[in-house]
């Protein structure tokens, strides 16, 4: 199972495209299905630290989704969109619902202070990129057809390159233990991350708050060792 | 792919041809088309549960078979074979989330199963001569095995040689001329677990053309 975990690799640069085109020409690896809606491109992954939960009871949370490149001057914000703060309430809300269904109380973050710390923080962010990828290919067999019409288009095929482009959402829950970071040396140890990302549909149009949804519920349902009832 | 699928195909059929041609007459060379199911049956040393549980309509290969004298129970010979099993599995069902030990991914999951069995094969025929034939067969060789699950815009793949083993049982039906038979059957193509990846098992269902 960890050579799949490495084996985890995105496959958006082109290295990993000409690589999968390269085996699919040599061995005639075959994929047929494909995906028919943007939301099937969903996934929600959920890491943890795995320390024991139970000992926490209370959280607080920001009552705003954090737009992580708003203001930024990270390169991997270059080709960021602007994000729809609209439904910020309802995400938080049902987040918040969840956090309460797992028995963490929560605590307002205008009465956080050194002297009133949550057992931990609930940090949620979001973020929306505009990505593209190029694939060459090299087909074997060409144009021109096969039997009996192979005739002089039979060889090598010329290259062709296909360019990808999608927006892609990104909403994540960060959960901080404030005992377990060192904030002098700017170390914040993660106890538990979900991330949830999807192709968005039309970046400037309306959010799919079902996507949005399911997601949250996705996350919350495979993070059972969360629940500290 | 189909172009490629096609013209692989068709050079096969080409190759058998022309090598039946040239070979003695006791070489057998067929064509088959192939069905698989995996099989979740005790030894798998990977996971109980079946990395694609749908049936899979996709697979052809190549086979031959030398029969050393007229009227012989037995031959020897070699088959290539590519076998493609696919799923999909939506979000919210049970098969769609892979769980590490401290992560979990959920998402619509498209699975692919790609085998290229590269196989010796030595059978023994049961009737006479000219008629039906039943036979039991056993293929040894390498698995060149590639699984690849596509989740969201991301791929995990892994891949491996397997070395392994088919027992097979079939029948050899002849089409009214003694050079032309049709050929079916049964194989449980077994590979064994290689580069990490564990036991790799399905069932084939092949039907083929041969003739010598």
């Amino acid at each position: 199972m960890q050579k799949w975990f490495e084996g985890l690799h995105p496959l958006i640069g082109p290295g990993t495209g000409l690589a999968a085109a390269a085996l699919v020409v040599a061995l005639g690896a075959c994929y047929p299905g494909d995906i028919s809606s943007v939301d099937e491109t969903d996934v929600v992954l959920t890491v943890h630290s795995g320390n024991d939960f139970s000992a926490y009871n209370t959280y607080a949370m920001p009552d705003t989704v954090v737009d992580v490149c708003e203001n930024a001057d990270d390169p991997e914000c270059d080709n960021a969109l602007d994000v729809d703060h609209s439904y910020d309430s309802e995400i938080l809300a049902q987040i918040a619902a969840r956090m309460q269904g797992y028995g963490y109380q929560r605590v307002p973050i205008d009465e956080v202070d050194e002297n009133n710390l949550p057992d931990v923080f609930l940090i949620v962010t979001v973020s929306a990129t505009r990505r593209s990828t190029a694939t060459v290919w090299w087909p074997w067999w060409g144009w021109g057809g096969w039997w009996p019409g192979w005739g002089p288009g039979w060889g090598p095929g010329y290259p062709a390159v296909s360019v990808t482009q999608w927006d892609q959402g990104t909403l994540e829950m960060t959960m901080i233990d404030p005992a377990d970071t060192d904030p002098e040396n700017q170390i914040f140890n993660v106890q538990w991350d979900a991330t949830l990302s999807g192709v968005l549909s039309q970046a400037s149009g309306p959010i799919d708050t079902n996507r949005i949804d399911r997601g949250i519920q996705q996350a919350f349902d495979q993070s059972s060792y969360l629940n500290t009832n | 792919m189909m172009k490629a699928i096609k013209g692989i195909i068709a050079s096969l059929v080409l190759i058998a041809v022309f090598s039946g041609e040239a070979q003695a007459q006791d070489w057998w060379w067929g064509i088959t088309y192939q069905m698989s199911a995996a099989s979740s049956l005790p030894g798998n040393s990977d996971s109980s549960v079946n990395f694609i549980e749908d049936f899979s309509f996709r697979g052809f290969g190549i086979d031959a078979r030398y029969v050393p004298e007229r009227g012989a129970k037995y031959s020897f010979g070699f088959n290539a074979n590519w076998n493609v099993l696919n799923e999909k599995s939506d979000f919210g069902t049970e098969r769609n989330t892979i769980s590490l030990p401290t992560a979990d991914i959920t998402g619509t999951q498209l699975r692919y199963f790609n085998s290229i069995p590269l196989l010796a094969n030595a059978s023994y025929y049961f009737g006479e001569r000219g008629g039906i034939r039943p036979y039991l067969g056993l293929n040894a060789g390498t698995y060149y095995i590639e699984r690849r699950v596509d989740i969201g815009v991301s791929a995990l793949v892994d891949d491996a040689w397997h070395f392994g083993w088919a027992p097979e049982a079939g029948i050899v039906v002849p089409l009214g001329r003694p050079e032309v038979a049709m050929l079916f059957n049964v194989r449980y193509n077994w590979a064994f677990s290689s580069g990490g990846t564990g036991d790799q098992k399905y069932w084939g269902f092949n039907i083929g053309v041969s003739y010598r």
